[in-house]
């Protein structure tokens, strides 16, 4: 019986081949897009799953507050957390702490060279915590002498080679040794903690801070800390008992001025956004619409086969009363028609399966991420495709199956052939999968429209800040104690390049975070500290990057006192409670024990994208304790070639063996967008995949509509009707469901880009003509699609199918 | 082998009620060919129907070999049909998408015949009727004098008791119609009970028994000639 159903499905196949193509071609596109789409969601959802007390890991989140309202968020929070939650808490099992170490180079006996990415310094209880181990070194005395470093595997390689690295000593900036007692496997790909050497934290703490401040200080942000709680712990009440705590440990005022929360560490990829995070976070909410936008490629092609079998059911009426007749049960009809479903499902899942592979370095490049697209090593996805196979022939045969199956031998075979489905559950069932592809058609264009529009308006939003032709340029990694000396001579030389308009120096710049969060408080006050943002300047930098001075004025050189004055911006003032900003000149404030005088207040500029909300913001001059990250260079044209020499031959002068670093100014700042370019790239070669397969749908529903009409519109034409009324008889129809569509669209479509725009700190207000221009060109595509057939059927000559 | 009580068949639709059978009674015993014959509409296919189990009475008895099935939910008809009735139509009904010999040995799937003996059978079918020759073709590619005979061949190949035929030879030319015709007396001299619904009086005199039927009522039975 098997065979004999293979038999017949396959021949079925063939003979409307037209309608098994698309069928095929459907399933297949979706499948691939489901496959690629859901490894990419898998690998983001597999981020920090490795470490086996993962589910009892948090990472402490600490809010700066202001009147209840938190304005700063870190997720490397107040050096205080660990510590002081340890103390309180037994519920706290253990605890780590890291800090960045920042920017080094590294060297082995003048022989090697290495720059690594991320350099923490780091507690000995990292093992403990988390499913690191050590490839060489004892456990036991990982990072627990100053000066120790424990390197990764690849750091490892990229130093020594095959040596082992175990008692070499490496020499960070020239200025610091340290002793290498362990090599730590690297952390996977899928870790949002990557590190390529961790310094021993006793270094830090004991040696460079050495007055225990980094363990007690409230207002001192920059380190990570994670919690290993007690099994069966209730986190969320523990969250809730740290308000107290600080109140207990330090005053009210601290209390009302900081939150500390607790971070699920597993989840913290997918849903953690903060300041200082360890690196670009993955979007949970992009990942959610990806996920629903493959899946949507895929049941459109599912709808597809249901609309198109269902259709066809009639033509299979005959052969469904000719074996109930001679002795067919319904069960053994039904596994008929199932093997058809099986069988082009299977051959659309195999295809898709090879596609998949031959696309994917194409996938990899789209996505611009590594994702291990290992199909047979990652048993989530092998069970996408098991799951993918058995809905889609469940939810594709069984249907049309039992619809089939029900027929009457009695009413089919009674016509000879000529046997019309009047079921009317089958008609509704074929408008509601339709409407449901309209939907998800003019969904996903409109939403497509919102994307690009959100992105252009961030790209072209007015910035307040200058950043065209400004060439960048990094400062040396290594530095000696005459660096400052040697910024200024290297500015002053840079001004005689004739294509520099003119230069200055900081220790950051517009498009990435400010680089230092300060607790500053007013100068002489008892009042607690506030949280600000804050870089330090030369004179020139308002004037270079052309930020508006809303209030008193810029820096000067030639103000001898502008040693000790700053420049708020409008958000830094308010925060300082000054409504006007005029009244926030003269306000003398306390900067980590330096007493500063603000003499202006400038516009709340973009110092990072429009994304962002605007932070407050203090400027302070540079000076020998704040020396410049990066020397901005605004240029009289943006041809360079000429001039680059000349930058060059300066820098190997002023800082030999340094390899110079620049980059344009504009490019690195429209890097920020570049996680929404992704996602709109993503989204509409997805959406235009999954319109593309509901025309392939329309195509053969309106095929079929028009050839099972050819009788009557071949009466319509004896009687006189015109071809535009032919071609309107057909699309009537389909037209009147775009525009139901269009109806349950806008809400929806306006509620789930409303969530995505709000991870928008400014963003584009929804228009009406969005949807209105889906819809239209739903319906234009829904018409184009449509007319060939239509109009073939309209010109038909009416005597071929009257003749008979 | 066939015996009615006051079968009655009403079709309701929306708002028309049509008596297509109005207490019949008739008996057919095993070995009988019997011709139904009336004007369109008189109620000759829907009694073919429902004594081929593929149509329930709406009231009125049916009895079946002694057995009482009329009332009988579909699975156990479907059980009776596929052992007991070979079923020939006028637009003979063969599946398109299977060849000659797939078409015939189809209801031999379905009684779970063993796949040699369903070779055998077929082809002894298929050689008795002529159109071994054709057996790989699609039905499409054959005349209608040779579809008609592979579904008499698909009808028989379950060597059933009772054969229903609804105007075997409604589509065939004359020569083609004896043909079949032919075909059926040499089954009914083998043994084998016939049911045959036909316009053609002509066609009707190859049975021992003409019914004769109007608006949904057995008016006349005449005796042709007497069976053996």
């Amino acid at each position: 019986m098997l065979k004999n159903n293979l038999k017949i499905a396959f021949r079925h196949l063939i003979k409307d081949k037209y309608i098994s193509a698309i069928n095929f071609i459907g399933l297949v596109v979706g499948m691939v897009a489901v496959l690629f789409i859901w490894q990419y969601v898998a690998f983001e959802r597999s981020y920090d799953k490795i470490h086996e007390q993962g589910d009892r890991i948090f990472r402490v989140q600490t809010d700066r507050v202001k009147n209840g309202v938190p304005f700063m968020q870190f997720a490397s929070g107040a050096a205080c957390a660990g510590p002081v939650i340890a103390q309180n808490f037994p519920e706290v099992e253990k605890y780590v702490k890291l800090v960045e170490a920042g920017k080094a180079l590294y060297t082995y006996q003048d022989k090697v060279t290495f720059q690594p990415k991320k350099v923490y310094f780091a507690m000995p209880s990292l093992l403990d915590i988390f499913s690191f181990s050590l490839l060489e070194g004892n456990p036991e005395t990982f990072l627990n002498e100053p000066f120790t470093a424990s390197i990764s595997e690849s750091t490892a390689k990229s130093m020594f080679g095959e040596e082992n690295p175990i008692g070499k000593i490496i020499t960070r900036n020239g200025l610091n040794d340290y002793t290498i007692t362990s090599v730590i496997n690297d952390a996977p790909l899928n870790s949002h903690l990557k590190f390529d050497i961790l310094l021993s934290y006793v270094t830090y703490s004991d040696v460079f801070i050495g007055n225990g401040s980094s363990e007690t200080a409230p207002y001192w942000d920059g380190f990570l800390t994670y919690l290993l709680l007690k099994p069966n712990t209730d986190w969320k009440a523990l969250e809730s008992k740290f308000p107290d705590m600080l109140e207990r440990t330090y005053d009210k005022e601290t209390r009302e001025g900081m939150v500390f929360y607790l971070q699920p560490f597993e989840a913290i990829h997918l849903s953690s956004n903060l300041l200082n995070e360890t690196e670009t976070p993955g979007d949970g909410n992009a990942v959610q619409f990806l996920l629903i936008i493959g899946s949507l490629v895929l049941i459109i092609a599912w709808f597809n086969y249901i609309n198109l079998s269902t259709a066809r059911s009639e033509l299979r009426a005959k052969e469904v009363g000719v074996r109930k007749v001679i002795g067919s049960t319904r069960a053994s009809l039904v596994q008929q028609f199932m093997t058809e479903a099986v069988l082009i499902n299977s051959a659309a899942i195999v295809i898709a399966f090879l596609l998949a592979q031959l696309l994917k370095p194409w996938f990899i490049d789209l996505v611009e991420k590594p994702i291990p697209l290992d199909i047979w090593d990652n048993w989530s996805v092998l069970a996408t495709i098991l799951a993918v196979f058995f809905i889609g022939t469940f939810l594709t045969g069984l249907y049309p199956a039992f619809l089939l199956s029900s027929f009457k031998p009695i009413s089919v075979l009674k016509g000879g052939g000529s046997f019309r489905l009047r079921s009317a559950g089958s008609g509704w069932l074929r408008k509601g999968l339709l409407v449901f592809q309209f939907i998800a058609s003019i969904g996903l264009i409109a939403s497509t429209i919102i994307i690009y529009n959100q992105l252009n308006f961030m790209q072209n939003k007015k910035l307040g800040v200058d950043i065209d032709q400004t060439l960048v340029i990094k400062s040396p990694i290594a530095t000696d104690s005459l660096y400052s000396q040697k910024a200024k001579t290297f500015k002053k030389q840079l001004q005689n390049i004739p294509i520099v308009k003119s230069v200055s120096s900081s220790t950051s710049v517009p498009g990435q975070p400010f680089g230092m969060t300060a607790g500053v408080s007013r100068w002489g006050t008892e009042e607690g500290a506030l949280g600000f943002h804050a870089f330090a300047a030369d004179f020139n930098f308002t004037d270079v990057y052309d930020i508006e001075v809303i209030a008193g004025r810029a820096l000067s050189e030639k103000q001898k006192s502008d040693v000790n004055s700053c420049i708020l911006n409008i958000k830094a003032s308010e925060v300082f409670e000054f409504e006007n900003p005029e009244n926030a000149l003269g306000l003398e404030i306390d900067f980590w024990g330096d007493r500063f005088k603000v003499v202006g207040v400038v516009s709340n500029y973009h110092n990072e994208s429009p994304k962002s909300e605007i932070e407050p913001m203090i400027l302070r001059p540079i000076n020998e304790r704040f020396t410049p990250d990066y020397f901005s260079l605004k240029l009289n044209t943006s041809e360079i070639s000429q001039s680059i020499a000349s930058i060059e031959k300066t820098w190997a002068q002023i800082f030999p063996g340094n390899p110079l670093e620049y980059f344009f100014l504009d490019d690195h700042y429209n890097q920020q967008y570049n996680a929404e370019k992704l996602f709109g790239k993503i989204f509409s070669l997805f959406s235009g995949l999954a319109i593309f397969v509901s025309c392939l749908g329309l195509f053969a529903l309106i095929a079929f509509q028009a050839e099972r009409k050819k009788k009557e519109i071949s009466i319509r034409k004896v009687l006189g009707a015109s071809v535009a009324s032919i071609i309107g008889l057909l699309s009537r129809d389909f037209i009147r469901l775009v525009f139901l569509a269009l109806i349950i669209t806008i809400p929806l479509s306006w509620y789930f880009m409303n969530n995505w725009l709000a991870g928008f700190a400014e963003r584009i207000s929804i228009q009406w003509w969005v949807f209105a221009l889906a819809g239209l060109l739903t319906v234009g595509i829904a018409f184009l699609t449509m007319s060939f057939q239509s109009i073939k059927a309209a010109l038909a000559s009416p005597v071929d199918s009257l003749g008979s | 082998m066939i015996k009615t009580e006051n079968l009655t068949k009403v079709y309701q639709t929306d708002e028309v009620e049509t008596t297509a059978l109005n207490e019949v009674n008739i008996e057919i015993k095993e070995g009988e060919f019997v011709s139904v014959m009336g004007p369109s509409g008189c109620g000759k296919s829907t009694l073919l129907n429902v004594l081929g189990m593929i149509d329930n009475p709406t009231s009125g008895n049916y009895y079946f070999n002694g057995e009482e099935i009329g009332h009988l939910p579909e699975r156990k008809r479907s059980n009776i049909r596929k052992h007991n009735l070979g079923f020939v139509f006028q637009s003979f009904n063969l599946i398109d998408e299977l060849t000659v010999y797939e078409n015939v040995e189809l209801p031999m799937l379905y009684t779970k015949v063993p796949s040699a003996d369903r070779k055998k059978r077929v082809e002894e079918l298929l050689e008795g009727m002529n159109i071994m020759h054709r057996a790989k073709h699609f039905p499409q590619q054959l005349s209608g004098g040779q579809q008609q005979r592979v579904a008499v061949a698909r009808a028989i190949v379950n060597k059933p008791k009772l054969i229903l035929a609804d105007e075997p030879t409604g589509n065939l030319d004359s020569a083609n119609g004896d043909e079949v015709m032919k075909v059926l007396s040499e089954l009914n001299a083998t043994g084998t009970t016939i049911l045959m619904v036909t316009h053609s009086q002509y066609c009707a005199e190859f049975g021992n028994r003409i019914i004769r039927m109007l608006d949904g009522k057995v008016v006349t039975e005449n005796v042709v000639r007497q069976y053996l």
